[in-house]
């Protein structure tokens, strides 16, 4: 299959007074044509830092990509100028972020940065794109879209905006949509909807959606494929119903298990001991073994590769995966 | 419907009465400084032409006796005709000036004092501001280096070296003034971009491709211009002081522009002899100039800057 977006190898490193903050470290991971990839994880462990890297947004200084081969639509991207980058960002790939109650500038109405969207990388006239705009809002179901374009963000709920954020990343129609918990600061309520609109409007353009959460629901409902992400490493990859009947890594296993169980009412939630290590100190060997229940001597030292476990099913675990590489 | 933030702030505005009557009186002065900047197409008597204003032909009148007390009646040619022009209101100077004719051309001197210079300072601080807050690293350093020093000369110090430089004149102390004022609004605005630029909205921006200069000039300067807002028109008044100021020790503007600085400058050696009228005049001008101005100021930075606003 086509492959839209081929990460390989990237390794992303933060240069702090500290020391090295690996924040990414190797990670491949691979999203089809309509197809939908969700990277899982706990807070810090790389997710964001990996899609920041694809449009080339990490902040530098201190931040750097110092290894690995990012591939979008056929371009290399970390060996192109920072002005065609800048082409590629919005067109090629766009983005939608965590707080839509921020994501858009409050001095100016919603429809003038749509249009100023679609302008950037076009050469529309105002009445084009502005009719673009109304389309796409209209698309995302915001209703009286043509009206709703002079309102300001502030006059706008918190899914509404996120709408109006979806519509700028969608309506230049790119090969890859990167969700960054496009769901995660609103309310329960509204984000079956988004997922929904998320859903459809990928159905409708065939754009290849990176979805980056926390929530193994929303990964469920909306992945094709899952990888794993745990200190900077995927852990864990394959197609989703493979991971979610049959997961392998032990820290895949403690993720499922920290989910509420509907049928066992009493019981007390389960967590994961500890917290993922600093970037900065990222502990030899598996980096899961400081808080892995079923931790061996081999973890401690030397470090488990990806191997396959099942068609397109990769575990990078010495007890479960074997040490067989 | 559908509001921006200028129609609310508008609004509020409009809800304050000592802001509006504020208002009232600056679009009054304005109104004054405006019919003293256009020209008068009267030709003179004798046929040589005057560049004359507006303001001139409607209230200049003849040099008179000196120091004729308020509402006396034109003495020497007692012309009867023009009501407006037949008394001396506030009476005449030392000179046998019209005070209040004096007072008024001093209006159009204090607005160009009182705004040129801050649009000057402006300039140089959202420029420098901005990229001192949106590059940071050694372009902040380089900028913050500059404005500390900068700080560090006294400025009427500073003032009287440009302006011995550049020969006195309305327009040079205008330059002198907004060259000297720019690090007090440029540290603001470098603080508000840096807190700008980290806003979700500007990383969005950048992941739909907009570049530095959109970013810093569309994106983030709307944003911090209420600072620059607030501040011209905070300013405003204190610049205005100044100008008097500065006349009275002898570095403001030139003799023949109106000033109301020279006329207290004058007046502190009549005081003595009981003639009152040349600082009066001088002064209730200043004083309700200044004052409209504060309470317009105030109650527009009531209006605009996001951190006093309620809800």
């Amino acid at each position: 299959m086509e492959q839209v977006l081929k990460i390989e190898d990237l390794r992303t490193h933060f240069f702090t007074g500290e020391g090295v903050a690996r924040a990414v470290d190797g990670v491949s991971v691979s999203v089809g044509k309509n197809r939908t990839l969700g990277l899982v994880g706990e807070s810090g462990c790389g997710k964001s830092v990996t899609a920041l890297s694809i449009l080339r947004l990490i902040p530098s200084p201190p931040g750097k990509i110092v290894d690995g081969k990012i591939t979008l639509s056929g371009k290399d991207i970390l060996s192109l100028p920072e002005v065609e980058m800048r082409d590629i960002r919005g067109k090629l790939a766009s983005m939608i972020f965590q707080e839509p109650m921020t994501s858009l500038n409050p001095v100016f109405t919603i429809g003038t940065q749509i249009i100023e969207a679609v302008r950037i990388h076009t050469d529309m006239g105002k009445a084009e794109a502005r009719e673009i705009a109304t389309e796409y809002l209209s698309k995302v179901g915001i209703p009286a879209p043509a009206e709703s374009m002079s309102q300001y963000p502030h006059q706008l709920s918190g899914g509404m905006k996120q709408r109006v954020m979806i519509a700028m990343a969608l309506c230049l129609k790119p090969a890859l949509l990167i969700a960054d918990e496009p769901t995660t600061a609103l309310d329960v309520t509204i984000q079956a909807g988004i997922l929904r609109l998320i859903k459809d409007l990928q159905a409708e353009t065939g754009t290849a959606v990176l979805l980056i959460t926390h929530d193994l629901g929303i990964i469920a409902e909306m992945a094709d494929e899952v990888a794993v992400m745990y200190a900077g490493k995927v852990v864990e990859s394959g197609p989703c119903n493979s991971i979610f009947s049959s997961f392998v890594h032990p820290y895949t296993e403690g993720l499922f298990k920290s989910l509420p169980s509907r049928t066992e009412r009493r019981r007390k939630l389960y967590t994961i001991s500890g917290t993922v290590p600093s970037a900065l100190r990222f502990p030899p060997g598996c980096r899961f073994h400081t808080r892995c229940p079923l931790a061996i001597e081999k973890c401690k030292s030397e470090e488990p590769p990806l191997v396959d476990v099942d068609s397109g099913h990769r575990c990078a675990c010495w007890v479960r995966a074997g040490g067989s590489a | 419907m559908a509001e921006s933030h200028l129609q609310i702030a508008i609004k509020r505005i409009k809800r304050d009465r000592l802001a509006v009557s504020g208002f009232c009186v600056i679009c009054l002065f304005a109104f004054i400084a405006f019919l003293d900047s256009i020209p008068s197409p009267r030709r003179d008597v004798g046929g040589v032409q005057w560049t004359r204003t507006v303001l001139d032909a409607l209230f200049q009148k003849e040099v008179e006796i000196s120091y004729s007390p308020p509402m006396t009646m034109t003495g020497i040619l007692n012309r009867t005709e023009f009501q407006l022009k037949s008394r001396h209101l506030l009476g005449t100077n030392n000179l046998g000036e019209d005070v209040l004719y004096n007072a008024l051309k001093g209006v159009r001197t204090a607005f160009i004092i009182g705004i040129v210079p801050s649009v000057i300072a402006a300039f140089f601080a959202i420029i420098l501001g901005l990229l001192a807050g949106y590059y940071g690293g050694w372009v902040d350093d380089i900028i913050q280096y500059i404005y500390q020093v900068l700080s560090s000369i006294p400025g009427i110090l500073l003032l009287i070296a440009m302006l011995m430089v550049m020969e006195r004149g309305l327009w040079q102390l205008c330059f002198a003034l907004g060259v000297t004022s720019w690090v007090g609004l440029c540290r603001l605005i470098r603080g508000e971009a840096l807190k700008v630029k980290s806003m979700e909205y500007i990383e969005a921006a950048r992941a739909l491709g907009a570049s530095d200069l959109r970013l810093l000039f569309r994106h983030i300067l709307p944003n911090v211009m209420y600072l620059v807002i607030i501040e011209i028109t905070l300013d405003f008044s204190s610049l205005v002081m100044s100008e008097a100021v500065l006349t009275y020790i002898g570095i403001g503007v030139e003799p023949g522009t109106g000033s109301w600085g020279r006329m207290i400058m004058m007046a502190d050696r009549e005081l003595a002899n009981s003639i009152w009228w040349n600082l009066t005049g001088a002064s209730v001008f200043l004083f309700a100039l200044v004052l409209a101005f504060n309470l317009f100021a105030d109650a527009l930075r009531d209006a605009l800057d996001p951190r006093l606003r309620e809800g």
